[in-house]
């Protein structure tokens, strides 16, 4: 079936990746199966697809109807840490111990992948240590976890400093562990939070083990000074 | 930014009163000036779906040792940088082709030899193909060099009217002048049809912000009326679209304001396009 | 049942005006109107020389060629306002620019300034005023219809073919001529169209004139001997091709030296073909009734006579289209061939006469197919207008023999076709699909890129590191922050090393790393040449520069991912 479409030049250049002017051109040159009149051009659609897909020429066209986009939401750390949550005085005395502690609270994790996570930390701690310095470390899996759905950090504050190899020798009091869909969200949070913890006034502030309010309230203020 | 207009230059007194009209609109609108010194009296320019061939007279070849330096005085007396066109695609080898993605064109009443001859005021059949294939609008110069201070759109409220009234908000954008619409209203049109169309083109918002006066006569005599347009404004018009008849019509409605108002006169046609946006 | 169907029009196949429909009739009209040219134009050249054959007794006689390349000369000039020229180059230079834009105008010109020059006995070929006029027909007939480039070029192209299918009654040869010479493009976009127009062509004349073929059919009995002379034959061509295709490049070069107003120069040419007439007056008019007595072997001179007319008609020749006669060189063409031929065959048969070869005749038609592929280095067109002419198969190997060889050596003295010589000079020859095309078809505002970000030259390294984060670009314009104006480039890639050295961070401005003097490109600068420029002094990038502000950056990067996609475009045959 032919479905006969319009639309403005500037909408149907956009749409197949071309400058306006090529666009243009080409019409004018019957190198592309577009009509052109005025402002506007008119076309069957499965001609022109057919024609982009010959043509090795992207073409991103809305069938007309009811378009069902969703809009994107915008990656903030605010959002990631609300999203994870803050845990209190976690027990542990090594490593492996806080990392099983840890895959055993975090939210967000079916029971079936917890044994997964643990295992993806521990590999990613014996690459290198994640301990960032000032006693924060920032534990991750080094894939991107195909389960998590949207970006989450959750903050882990522990009962007792634990000897994490750190860069700077310190024991590691604070813990951001970070969950993200793909690489590109995990890197923009791992950007942004370690803008933070390398502000000294930051790490005072999470010595005085704040509460949850505080502390996103705290990372908004910061956030936006970015 | 890099918006250029079209002059062809004839290096004679009239032909100065109409370069020092270009480098006006050129210094009120930022455009550079692209002048060329013409060596043969034909040339053609490839549009679209047309191929025009104007012919100069042989005034326009008149002593061209010293018109490119004529032509840069007068510019730099404006300290504007000046471009000057070398042909470079004959279709003969006296006939040079002329490009045609210029912004403006400028024109004197006429350019066409066979033309100049039946009268100084006609505009030439060669301007008038222009204006319908070209998407650059044609300014139209007055006899002698006059500054304008507003823009008065003659808004009939066909397609190339729109056309006309966009040029003038884009004018008006540049320079920050007023815009006055102009309409000898016809049938038994009211205001509101007027404005429907306007809003219709999506030039609801421009046309309050940079339009400050409407000129709508109900009646009287069309030239008459031509005397509430003041002596210094710039005249936009739109040309008529295809069809003889309508061509004739379009002619004798351009050829009166051309022959009762001194004014400057910018001709916007069917396939009128701003590239600046 | 055909009631049904009148009740139930929407039941009826309905006839789409598909595109390629509408180019098959319209195809079909410009077939006809310029077959209906070919034929005016024949008839009253045919009218006129018999008027002017009447009046060879006087002595003034020999004025009347020059009187009449004047009056063609002073119609195209100040009637009709048309620089001269024989129009294909025209034509091909419109086909391969402008997506076959032809003046209105052109579509007459040529036929009637071509009928005095040659009517009045000058030397030149009806041929090309005709295909020009029958492509301004086919191009202003695509005008009308609002077609684009490339179905108006296809009716360009139909014109042509319509045009060499009515004046030598043989379609073939018309389809072959356009697609060989013309267009220069073997698309079936084309093709079929062209093709049709040929047959429309070829109808008109056979209506009026009868199936009569140009030059009348001899059946010939060809044996291995004449093939072999054959090769002899197309060299003798290929050296009077090259001959005439320089005698009348040097002819202009003469008599643009001469301060004549052009009529006047038109003028002398005739006068001197008139009094070259007095001697040889087969070198007059376009030569067909010449051609006709030798296919049939009724020339009467000898050896000697065919000899030195071969050089007489090529100085013709070059009298009236060097001094600004107006015609086409394509029948000329054949009379020098077919003279060439005759005097080779008397040559031969002279020196070994025991060599049985065909017969004088066919060796005039082998002469015309050497001369035509070896001026027009069309060989194919050559191969099927003689096979087409003649109306048999018989003489086909000698033919692609001579037709070769001439092809070959003439090639190897003049690079390009006389057809194509002025344009390949020029460097505007633009063959569909080729590089010169796509490089010209793809303009500077196509390739620009805009997202370069600026900087100032008292920016510190420190700031300048903060542009960098948010540009996706590898170069940065420096520009005056008060005027605007374009400095220099930083190119990232000179300044790496210091970008990761804090210290210099406050101690650097941007002013001491740019570059000053970098080569920029202007509006209106070829993209042949700019890519010269990067290929010579090795660069990846030029920035655009208008008014000394900076416009954008043109890389080749981009470029290449533009150029492909413009050869696929052009290279891919479009429904």
């Amino acid at each position: 079936m032919v479905t006969d479409m319009k639309l403005r030049l500037d909408e149907l250049a956009k749409a197949l990746d071309l400058q306006r002017d090529t666009l243009d051109r080409w019409i004018r040159q019957g190198r592309i199966p577009v009509k052109k009149s005025g402002m506007e051009c008119s076309f069957g659609y499965d001609t022109l697809k057919n024609w982009a897909g010959k043509h090795n020429t992207p073409c991103v066209l809305e069938v007309p109807g009811p378009s069902n986009e969703r809009p994107l939401e915008a990656i903030t750390l605010l959002g990631a840490l609300t999203r994870g949550g803050v845990v209190y005085d976690l027990e542990g005395g090594d490593v492996p111990s806080i990392l099983r502690g840890i895959t055993d609270v975090v939210r967000g994790v079916a029971d079936g992948e917890r044994e997964t996570l643990y295992r993806l930390l521990m590999e990613r701690e014996g690459l290198v240590s994640t301990g960032v310095g000032n006693g924060v470390a920032l534990p991750h899996p080094r894939t991107p976890m195909a389960t998590c759905a949207l970006p989450a950090i959750t903050t882990f504050f522990l009962k007792h400093p634990v000897d994490y190899s750190a860069v700077d020798d310190l024991p590691v009091r604070v813990l951001f562990l970070i969950l993200s869909p793909d690489v590109g969200i995990h890197l923009q949070l791992l950007s942004k939070i370690s803008f933070c913890v390398r502000e000294s006034s930051f790490i005072r502030f999470l010595e005085g083990m704040p509460s949850e309010a505080d502390l996103l309230s705290k990372v908004a203020e910061f956030e936006a000074r970015l | 930014m890099d918006t250029q207009l079209f002059h062809i230059f004839r290096n004679t007194p009239t032909g100065r009163e109409t370069f020092l009209q270009s480098v006006y609109f050129c210094t009120m609108m930022g455009v550079s000036p692209v002048v060329y010194v013409p060596q043969h009296t034909k040339f053609l320019m490839y549009f679209e779906k047309d191929v025009v061939q104007v012919d100069l007279d042989g005034s326009y070849l008149s002593s061209p040792e010293t018109a490119e330096k004529h032509a840069r005085d007068l510019a730099e007396a404006e300290d504007l940088q000046l471009g000057f066109f070398k042909p470079k695609n004959f279709t003969a080898s006296t006939l040079p082709d002329i490009p045609v993605d210029f912004d403006f064109m400028c024109c004197p009443r006429s350019i066409s030899d066979l033309t100049s001859k039946i009268g100084l005021g006609y505009i030439g059949s060669r301007v008038r193909r222009i204006i319908q294939a070209a998407h650059f609008p044609v300014l139209i110069t007055s006899p002698s060099f006059r500054k304008w201070s507003s823009v008065t759109v003659f808004f009939g409220g066909s397609k190339n009217a729109v056309n006309a009234l966009r040029l003038g908000i884009r004018i008006a954008r540049k320079t920050g002048m007023r815009v006055r619409l102009f309409t000898q209203v016809d049938g038994g049109k009211t205001r509101d049809d007027y404005e429907k169309v306007i809003l219709e083109s999506g030039l609801g918002d421009d046309m309050e912000r940079y339009v400050d006066d409407w000129l709508l006569f109900f009646g009287g005599k069309f030239e008459e009326n031509l005397y509430e347009v003041p002596h210094d404004s710039l005249i936009l018009m739109g040309a008529y679209g295809h069809g003889v008849i309508r061509d004739i019509l379009f002619g004798s409605k351009m050829e009166t304001i051309q022959s009762v108002m001194p004014n400057n006169l910018m001709v916007a046609g069917p396939h009128y396009l701003d590239r600046g946006v | 049942m055909l009631k049904r169907l009148c009740k139930r029009p929407s039941a009826l196949p309905r006839i789409q005006l598909d595109d390629r429909l509408i180019l098959m009739l319209a195809g079909v009209m410009v077939g006809i109107a310029s077959g209906l040219a070919a034929l005016v134009l024949n008839r009253s050249l045919e009218a006129m020389l018999e008027f002017v054959h009447s009046l060879r007794g006087h002595s003034w006689a020999f004025m009347l060629p020059g009187a009449g390349a004047a009056a063609s000369a002073i119609f195209l000039d100040y009637i009709m306002k048309e620089g001269a020229g024989h129009g294909v180059p025209e034509v091909i230079y419109s086909v391969s620019r402008y997506g076959g834009l032809l003046r209105l105008r052109s579509s007459i010109s040529r036929l009637i300034s071509s009928c005095l020059t040659i009517g009045s006995g000058g030397s030149a070929g009806p041929e090309a005023p005709v295909v020009m006029s029958g492509a301004a027909i086919g191009s202003n007939i695509a005008k009308l219809f609002k077609l684009n480039d490339r179905q108006r070029v296809t009716l360009v192209g139909c014109g042509a073919a319509g045009a060499i299918a009515s004046i030598f009654n043989a379609p073939i040869a018309g389809l072959v001529f356009v697609l060989e010479v013309v267009l220069g493009e073997w698309s079936t976009v084309n093709i079929v169209p062209v093709a049709i127009a040929a047959v429309a062509g070829t109808e008109v004349s056979r209506f009026f004139n009868g199936n009569q073929i140009a030059f009348s059919h001899v059946s010939f009995n060809i044996g291995v001997a004449d093939t072999v002379a054959a090769v002899g034959l197309g060299l003798a061509t290929a050296i009077f091709s090259i001959l005439l295709t320089r005698a009348l490049r040097s002819m202009h070069h003469v008599s643009a030296k001469v301060k004549f107003p052009v009529w006047g120069r038109a003028a002398i040419g005739g006068c001197l073909v008139g009094l070259l007439g007095l001697l040889f007056p087969d070198v007059q008019g376009e030569g067909y009734h010449a051609i006709r007595e030798m296919i049939v072997g009724d020339y009467s001179g000898a050896f000697q006579v065919a000899a030195i007319a071969i050089f007489a008609k090529i100085l013709a020749t070059s009298f009236t289209l060097g001094w600004g006669g107006s015609g086409g060189i394509f029948a000329p063409s054949l009379v020098v061939g077919s003279f060439t031929g005759l005097a080779f065959y008397r040559g031969v048969t002279f020196l070994w006469p025991s060599i049985p070869l065909v017969g004088e005749g066919c060796f005039a038609l082998l002469g015309m197919a050497g001369l035509i592929s070896g001026i027009l280095q069309a060989p194919l067109t050559a191969i099927f207008l003689i096979v087409q002419i003649t109306g048999g198969y018989e003489v086909i190997l000698p033919l692609i023999v001579v037709s070769v060889v001439s092809t070959t050596i003439s090639h190897y003295f003049e690079p390009a076709s006389f057809y194509m010589k002025d344009l390949v000079d020029r460097g505007q020859l633009l063959r569909p699909g080729t590089d010169a095309r796509v490089l010209n078809d793809l303009s500077l505002g196509e390739l620009i890129e805009k997202d370069c970000l600026a900087v100032t030259p008292h920016m510190t390294l420190r700031e300048f590191v903060m542009v960098v984060k948010r540009s996706a670009r590898n170069h940065f314009p420096v520009e005056d922050p008060e005027t605007r104006a374009f400095l220099g480039m930083v190119d990232l890639n000179k300044v790496r090393p210091y970008l990761f050295d804090t210290i210099m961070y406050d101690a650097v401005v941007v002013e001491q790393i740019m570059d000053r003097d970098v080569l920029s490109i202007a509006y209106g600068d070829e993209l042949s040449h700019i890519l010269n420029i990067m290929d010579a002094k090795g660069l990846f990038s030029m920035p655009l520069v208008v008014n000394r502000r900076f416009v954008g950056m043109i890389s080749k990067a981009t470029l290449l991912d533009k150029y492909r996609k413009e050869l696929m475009v052009q290279t891919t045959d479009n429904p």
